[in-house]
């Protein structure tokens, strides 16, 4: 209480001082005239009067700097003498302040670092207009195992007539890869095919130029391109005349018509494609949708993104879509389609799968920063009973009570705030190079990692936060102090200046809190460690070793038919083949944990009945040349791979995986069943069996269960017998005796050689491609690990400082055991005992704290249970042994006290 | 509460000012005026230290202050007792008693 109203006052008179100058003057100008007055009522004459009222006051000046002095020493004037004395203390104990400012700092610039990305994903809004009426719709059919799927294009007719939700509604395809040809020089961007609306629905406008018009939705019309800023800058120079130049795309010519402004590359960053991986759009072109595709109902290709009515509540959107669905569901229940639809806040969906991760984060570094806290509390507790003698000599001087909390609030709250500068350089300087260092695919699928920076907004949440922390630290001391006795503390001289039980209870709960915020934080860590190292140790299927891979567009305008195709892959296959250190060259459509889109196909099993109305079977598409599995040490498990037979003239042939095998042939032998492609047709009999690849994620567990049974099925084909609606991006793949970056040239070299406008796309190892698909996993882990292991290191300091003070005060009492006899490892024991109860307290403690919060860390672990009873015990063991190391210092000290220096010290 | 030469004449200001104050509300020149007519005279007031005093006896919580209208109508600042300046002022009183009977005790011996 009295803390407060001092704190206020001390608060309020920062800009007071003249106002209380001026009171202090009406007030004695008041009092001299009232003398005069009466010195005149008396009879004496106006200028005797004044005369004899100003000398009976004495020196008026004096007088009025001596008010004025009552008043600083408590307000205004008080934070500059405060801080000025602060400043000499901690400069008069270099030591004890380098090592609470580095504390301080490690605390407050992890929270920084956290905070910074918290912010720029989590908290910042999108960029763009009204974003929380912003919601991506999709078919859902819970019966097939899906939550959400694209739209087929006739259904999304249908939604956009009928519904009265929304305000508009936009469609927008999957990514393409497209060679941009610039002058001589190819390059493979990104661009998206987007509904003419989507632009004005976002509230976005072009800065340069225009967006399209739904004239430009008509096919045959879309030869129109808008631009990214960053293409912009990057390959046009920011030229303002690019409005109306011509450029080339996958060998089709288009003509710029705008320039979108900066940070503007929708999908990209913003999760929309749910699931899939949505890179930054470098340009985007109109959607034509042909008036086949506007009457297709199984082809669910299409995104859809919409604005609610102001007003309209989601809920409501979510009932009349699920109607709408339903309905069209009912009359076409013989296409593959969703029963009902998935509504979804694009905030929720974008920020979905990195919230948890950040929050456990931001949870981890408060911890640390906590654990900072008890330390330096337990520090300034030490500090604050070496200066009792001290502030008991103030106070017999006249400070008050309050006088002296708010000294040592001062100090403490300096301390946090020089432990928050550097703490905000740390992270200004590390948050760049975390943010960057974290892999590309964190980098481009998470919405606002571009924007992460150490800026105003986390500086004053630094700047909150260092003045809360030196609050909280600086109340332990304070409240301390203000508990002890003065006159006690001052006959207390020469007796060590007893600390008293209370200070020493209270450090030592500081050190129980300490090591239980240490015990979780590790726990948390360990089980995203144990999780994390199961996750590598996946078998995906293959040999990722000495395997090196690239990207190849082929684009349709050079490469129109599959023979064209094919033949260049082919003569490119043999060409790498050759190159010495090359074993084996493959192509594929799906390089498995690429993250690229993966064609996912209805089939049927010919000779068989149909499936049940409403029942589907589906697999992923990939098409292999026949060294593919050989580059990629695919086992083959029964029949054949493909060879130099199966070519586009010949019968269509397949291989089907594992779990295709499982699914449809449980009993039978696969080998020469046929397979039907509903969508396009085509019958192709199974000649092998191969191994199970993981084409999406190494953890499928990050998929729902039916999801998974859809996914997990995969059928390829030859290279050569490619049907042109299934198309994806062509990857190489090349089996190295050596390190394969090692032929980056010479493979660059021969794709020049075959064809020079043909850019060389992701040259990287297998081994990247992998680390890549884990780099969310790989981040939260690191990043817990350390902000663990930095939280054990502060913990030991803590408990090494409290007992080495204690062995300090206590030597009196240790030298008179030892002088009755106590032997050496007595006192080692004794000074152990008390270390190791308290953090043993602590484990307990923090093992139920972790017991409880780790159903939190569920959903980001992988093979691993919550309660993992490995991990649960190791972490007692490891803080215990490095407790043991922290308690054994002091005590060894305690068992050298000589008795005779002991005891004469006194 | 072993009082020192200093403290003890500070302390008895204190003391006066807070018996004054007792009485209800009233500004500096008022209290000065008080303490003169109470004692017959016999107590002058340096007016010099009064303010000071009473800014500090303001700090320490006793007395509160005011700005007020005084009887001639103009601004002055009014000073009153506290709850806690109430309590400091039975405390004193108590003590200056004791002293005042001790130092009296010590005079009629011999």
């Amino acid at each position: 209480m009295k803390i407060r109203i001092t704190f206020w006052r001390w608060f309020r008179s920062l800009g007071q001082r003249r106002a209380v100058k001026r009171e202090i003057d009406e007030e004695l100008r008041f009092h001299i005239e009232q003398r005069m007055a009466e010195n005149v009522a008396a009879g004496l004459s106006p200028e005797e009067a004044a005369r004899e009222a100003r000398k009976r006051f004495g020196n008026l000046q004096s007088v009025r700097e001596e008010c004025r002095d009552v008043r600083d020493a408590s307000f205004g004037e008080a934070t500059l003498k405060d801080l000025h004395f602060a400043l000499r203390m901690l400069r008069k104990n270099l030591g004890f302040t380098a090592v609470a400012v580095l504390t301080l700092a490690l605390g407050i610039g992890a929270n920084t670092a956290i905070f910074s990305i918290v912010d720029a994903v989590l908290l910042r809004s999108l960029p763009f207009k009204e974003p929380e009426r912003l919601v991506t719709v999709w078919e859902r059919n819970p019966e097939h195992g899906y939550e959400a799927n694209g739209v087929a294009a006739a259904n999304f007719d249908d939604w956009k007539v009928q519904n009265r939700s929304f305000e508009q509604m936009a469609l927008f395809r999957t990514p393409s890869k497209l060679d941009l040809t610039l002058g001589d020089e190819t390059e493979r961007v990104t661009g998206f095919a987007v509904g003419a609306n989507l632009f004005p629905l976002l509230g976005v406008n072009p800065m340069l130029g225009r967006g399209f018009t739904s004239d430009e939705e008509t096919p045959g019309r879309e030869d129109v391109v808008v631009l990214s800023h960053r293409l912009w800058q990057r390959r046009f120079g920011g030229d303002p005349a690019v409005v109306g130049k011509t450029v080339s795309l996958d060998g089709r010519s288009y003509t710029v018509v705008g320039v979108m402004p900066g940070g503007f590359c929708f999908p990209g960053g913003t999760g929309v494609l749910y699931g899939d991986y949505d890179p930054a759009a470098d340009l985007w072109m109109p959607l034509a949708v042909s008036s086949e595709e506007r009457q297709n109902r199984g082809d669910h290709h299409w995104k859809v993104i919409a604005k609610l009515r102001p007003g309209v509540p989601l809920a409501q959107a979510r009932s009349e879509m699920d109607a709408i669905q339903g309905q069209i569901h009912k009359s076409y229940s013989w296409y593959f389609m969703g029963t009902h639809c998935t509504v979804l806040p694009l905030r929720e969906q974008s920020v979905g799968g990195v919230r948890t991760a950040l929050c456990l984060l931001l949870g981890a570094v408060a911890f640390v920063l906590l654990i900072a806290c008890a330390n330096i509390a337990s520090l300034l507790l030490v500090r604050a009973a070496a200066r009792q003698k001290e502030f008991a000599v103030r106070a017999a001087l006249g400070a008050g009570r309050g006088t002296i909390l708010r000294q040592l609030l001062v100090e403490s709250v300096l301390l946090a705030v020089l432990g928050g500068a550097l703490g905000a350089l740390l992270a200004g300087w590390s948050v760049p190079l975390l943010a960057a260092h974290v892999g590309d695919s964190i980098v481009a699928s998470t919405p606002g990692w571009s924007e992460i920076s150490v800026d105003g907004r986390v500086l004053a949440f630094t700047l909150v936060v260092a003045l809360g922390t030196g609050i909280l630290f600086g109340l332990a001391p304070a409240w301390q102090a203000a508990q002890t006795d003065m006159n006690d503390a001052l006959k207390a001289e020469g007796r060590g200046a007893g600390t008293g039980l209370r200070g020493h209870r209270l450090r030592s709960g500081l050190v129980v809190a300490e090591v239980a915020l240490a015990v979780m934080l590790l726990i948390g860590a360990g089980l995203l460690l144990r999780s994390f190292s199961r996750l590598q140790r996946v078998n995906p299927g293959f040999s990722p070793a000495h395997l090196l891979t690239f990207q190849l567009g082929l684009p349709e305008a050079r490469y129109p038919r599959t023979q064209d195709r094919d033949a260049i892959v082919e003569r490119l296959c043999e060409r790498l083949k050759a190159l010495p250190g090359v074993e084996f060259a493959g192509a594929t459509t799906v390089l498995p944990l690429s993250h690229l889109a993966i064609n996912n196909r209805t089939y049927t099993v010919v000779g068989r009945p149909p499936p049940e109305l409403g029942q589907f079977f589906s697999a992923d598409f990939c098409f292999i040349t026949s060294d593919y599995l050989r580059a990629m040490q695919i086992p083959l498990r029964a029949g054949r791979s493909f060879g130099a037979g199966d070519t586009g003239e010949s019968p269509d042939v397949c291989l089907i995986n594992e779990a295709l095998a499982r699914r449809q042939f449980p009993n039978e032998d696969p080998i020469g069943k046929t397979l039907h492609l509903v969508s396009s047709h085509r019958e192709m009999e199974i000649v092998g069996v191969m191994r199970d690849v993981k084409h999406r994620e190494l953890d499928s567990a990050v998929m729902p269960a039916p999801m998974r049974a859809v996914f997990d099925c995969a059928i390829y084909m030859p290279y050569a017998q490619d049907i042109p609606q299934y198309r994806d991006e062509t990857s190489m793949v090349l089996r190295t005796s050596g390190d394969p970056l090692a032929l980056a040239g010479a493979v660059r070299a021969a794709v020049r050689e075959l064809d020079k406008e043909q850019p060389v796309a992701k040259l990287q190892t297998m081994e990247t491609v992998i680390r890549e698909s884990v780099a969310q996993p790989r981040f939260r882990t690191v990043l817990l690990g350390s902000f663990g292991v930095l939280a054990v290191v502060l913990a030991a300091i803590g408990l090494y400082g409290v007992l080495a003070h204690t062995v300090a005060q206590r030597s009196r009492e240790i030298g008179i055991r030892m002088a009755l006899g106590a032997r050496t490892q007595d006192v080692l024991v004794l000074v152990l005992r008390q270390g190791m109860t308290l953090v043993l307290i602590g484990i307990a403690v923090g093992l139920a704290g972790a017991f409880a919060l780790a159903r939190l860390l569920s959903g980001l672990l992988f093979g691993v249970t919550p309660t993992d009873p490995v991990t649960f015990t190791v972490v007692p063991l490891l803080l215990a042994a490095v407790a043991l190391a922290a308690c054994y210092l002091p005590a060894r000290r305690a068992a050298r006290v000589d008795p005779m220096t002991a005891l004469r010290c006194e | 509460m072993t009082a020192t030469k200093a403290e003890l004449l500070q302390g008895t200001l204190d003391l006066l000012i807070l018996k004054t104050l007792n009485a209800g509300p009233m500004h500096g020149y008022a209290i000065a005026q008080r303490i003169q007519q109470r004692s017959d005279d016999v107590l002058v007031v340096e007016e010099g230290s009064l303010y000071p005093c009473l800014y500090r006896m303001e700090e320490k919580g006793w007395i509160a202050a005011e700005w007020g209208k005084s009887d001639n109508n103009r601004r002055a600042k009014y000073y009153s007792l506290t709850r806690s300046g109430r309590k400091q002022l039975e405390e004193e009183t108590a003590i200056w008693e004791r002293v005042h009977r001790a130092i009296t005790l010590v005079l009629q011996t011999v």
